[in-house]
């Protein structure tokens, strides 16, 4: 492949922000988990919870980890952005079923981190000494103990979530090839640096692997693929587009060439492109992540996408993908919370809430509906040293964005809590 | 919330491990309707909570044990036995099982009685209130404690044929421990319908 991405984004992959100076006074800045419960008292606790959890981060206690069976229980994963094989979860259940991500190293923003801690008969999320819900680990997929018949481990190609498969074909980014371009909330170039891992898995292995897991009954409902951009290629993309192609094609054998429950996150492909997916393979929705709904911040935040494709244009292909695949078969991703970045980010919650819900509700008129995950700020990224905003703004959010999705007659069903399990959002569409 | 171990009822514990009972799950849907549902995998577990498989990801009694979960609501459960004995459960759920270990052998479960069949979770319900609801058992309980509550045609020392004369009578009931009751005769085990019929009084 050719690196036909030539463009320089100029700036450069520094840190942006002050540093925090690790003082408690955040809990003093916003309202409290339990405050918002008596708030909103019809938003869901446990909602609410993983956000927090996830905006905050989580560390086990000895008795939590002697807890983990890793006969049972999910240790290892790799991805794009992160690689993990000890003896800790992967992430955690809570009791009604909501997925919270644990995954990756978030920065010190100076919050304090939930515990979990195990008493014997259960693991409970604890801030500070308190139990506040019972969690359970995620548990693994059969496959995870199996290697290919290359001798490589199958953990290592697709990992799992509770009921999905998630494939990540190419794990580095052509935008952080050139300086200043990566996306500065995204750790994919610094995970994969610190990593000795290939950039490009084998299509073979892959469906080997997936060909494997699909034994175990009643595990997965969904396949999912993204990876890093690559650029190159007779027209820009092209060879992302290929590699999918070819990874898809080879999954579509394992179900007779039919459409299969699944989901593709890459690039925002031209209409050309997508219709290729669509035609070629069992694909059944597309997502192309604009990551922040606002044309300035996203020239700001995603520099290499918005030199490629630009955020006008990016929002074009969305709209188109939308007319191939169907209406409620495309969406997109925000990393909600990244709006509110500093410098150049919203001042105020209200600003970047009014923003972006309003810019959503542009997406969903044009047949494209939007989700959220919550910005986890990571260490290895260029916004470590942020902080994300209050845990009312992101439960505000996931309101608005289920607000839209209802009144514009879209279904959760691609992105739910089973299938992703990382949107506050479509969490709320299981009433 | 005191939680009830069913276990300790042998009756019900019967009544729940009897294919032919019905079992019924009661939620509430969004907008304050009750919603039904007959849930005959509904079964007695170890720890004495009960589970049942939800086949449906997007049935109104999912959503509705959601609910009950997020805002902590009960749900009820009707159980009604073959011979008509009934039982009227109330509680929460307190977890759902939606992947692991647990959701593949019920799913495996599933399948193998309906090939077409799949299942969208496992929920575990907590109960927390119990009473027999056996039509019989309700008669006599309400004749005891509600003596007036009944048709005076039904306390005629002799039936009264239409048109004639009507024996002089004070007109008020006789307290419940003196009067025959139809139902004081019911034999034990025998309810006079079949539960199938739903007749229970609840």
């Amino acid at each position: 492949m050719t690196d036909s991405f030539s463009s320089d984004c100029l700036k450069l992959d520094r840190p942006v922000g002050a540093p925090f100076s690790g003082t408690s006074s955040w809990r003093d800045e916003e309202k409290s988990l339990s405050d918002l419960k008596k708030l909103y008292p019809d938003f869901p606790y446990p909602v609410l919870l993983k956000i927090d959890v996830q905006r905050r981060g989580v560390v086990y206690t000895k008795e939590a980890l002697a807890a983990v069976d890793p006969i049972i229980h999910m240790t290892s994963v790799r991805s794009d952005y992160y690689d993990k094989d000890d003896l800790s979860p992967v992430s955690l259940m809570l009791d009604d079923g909501t997925s919270i991500f644990t995954e990756g190293f978030l920065a010190d923003t100076g919050f304090e981190p939930y515990v979990v801690d195990f008493d014997g008969r259960s693991a409970y999320l604890c801030d500070g000494a308190d139990p506040l819900a019972r969690v359970s680990y995620w548990e693994k997929p059969d496959y995870y103990s199996k290697t290919t018949s290359r001798g490589r481990h199958m953990w290592q190609l697709v990992s799992a979530r509770p009921q999905r498969l998630t494939i990540h074909p190419h794990q580095f980014c052509d935008f952080w090839k050139k300086s200043g371009c990566g996306c500065k909330f995204c750790v994919m170039a610094s995970n994969f640096r610190a990593g000795n891992k290939e950039a490009l898995l084998s299509v073979d292995e892959i469906v080997e692997t997936v060909a494997e897991a699909l034994k175990e009954p009643g595990r997965n409902q969904s396949i999912f693929l993204t990876g890093g951009t690559i650029v190159s290629g007779q027209n820009p993309l092209d060879d992302e587009l290929e590699l999918y192609l070819a990874v898809l094609k080879g999954l579509g054998l394992l179900f007779g060439g039919r459409k299969f429950p699944s989901q593709l996150i890459s690039t925002a492909f031209n209409p050309w492109q997508i219709r290729r997916l669509w035609e070629e393979t069992g694909l059944t929705s597309y997502t192309a992540d604009i990551e922040v709904l606002n044309e300035s911040l996203f020239d700001w935040i995603c520099p290499g996408k918005s030199q490629l494709i630009g955020y006008q244009g990016w929002l074009d292909r969305l709209e188109a993908a939308a007319q191939i695949f169907g209406r409620g078969n495309v969406n997109t991703g925000i990393v909600a919370g990244v709006e509110t970045a500093r410098p150049k980010g919203f001042k105020t919650s209200e600003e970047a809430l009014s923003n972006t819900l309003e810019e959503a509700e542009k997406l969903f008129r044009r047949g494209v509906w939007v989700v959220g995950c919550v910005w986890r700020v990571m260490e290895g990224s260029v916004f470590f040293r942020q902080r994300p905003p209050s845990l009312e703004y992101y439960l505000r959010l996931a309101q608005g964005l289920d607000g839209l999705r209802r009144k514009y007659g879209f279904m959760a069903d691609l992105d739910n809590y089973r299938r992703c399990g990382n949107h506050p959002d479509t969490d709320l569409a299981r009433i | 919330m005191t939680s009830v171990d069913l276990r300790t009822y042998p009756d019900l514990v019967a009544a729940l491990l009897e294919p032919a009972s019905v079992k019924v799950l009661g939620v509430v849907n969004g907008d304050g309707a009750p919603h039904l549902a007959v849930k005959n995998s509904i079964r007695l577990e170890h720890d004495g909570n009960l589970a049942f498989d939800e086949l449906i990801e997007t049935s109104r009694s999912n959503a509705g044990l959601v609910r009950a979960m997020w805002f902590n609501r009960k749900v009820a459960i009707n159980v009604v036995s073959p011979s008509g004995q009934a039982w009227l459960l109330s509680g929460r759920p307190i977890r759902t099982v939606i992947s692991g270990g647990e959701f593949r052998r019920r799913y495996e479960a599933v399948r193998s009685q309906d090939p077409h069949g799949g299942l969208a979770a496992i929920w575990h319900i907590k109960i927390d209130d119990l009473s027999e609801t056996t039509l019989a058992k309700r008669r006599l309980d309400e004749e005891t404690a509600h003596p007036l509550l009944i048709h005076l045609d039904r306390l005629l020392a002799e039936p009264i044929e239409a048109g004639a004369e009507a024996p002089i009578s004070s007109g008020l009931p006789e307290p419940a421990e003196h009067r025959e009751l139809a139902n004081s005769h019911v034999p034990k085990g025998h309810h006079g319908h079949n539960g199938l019929n739903g007749n229970n009084g609840d």
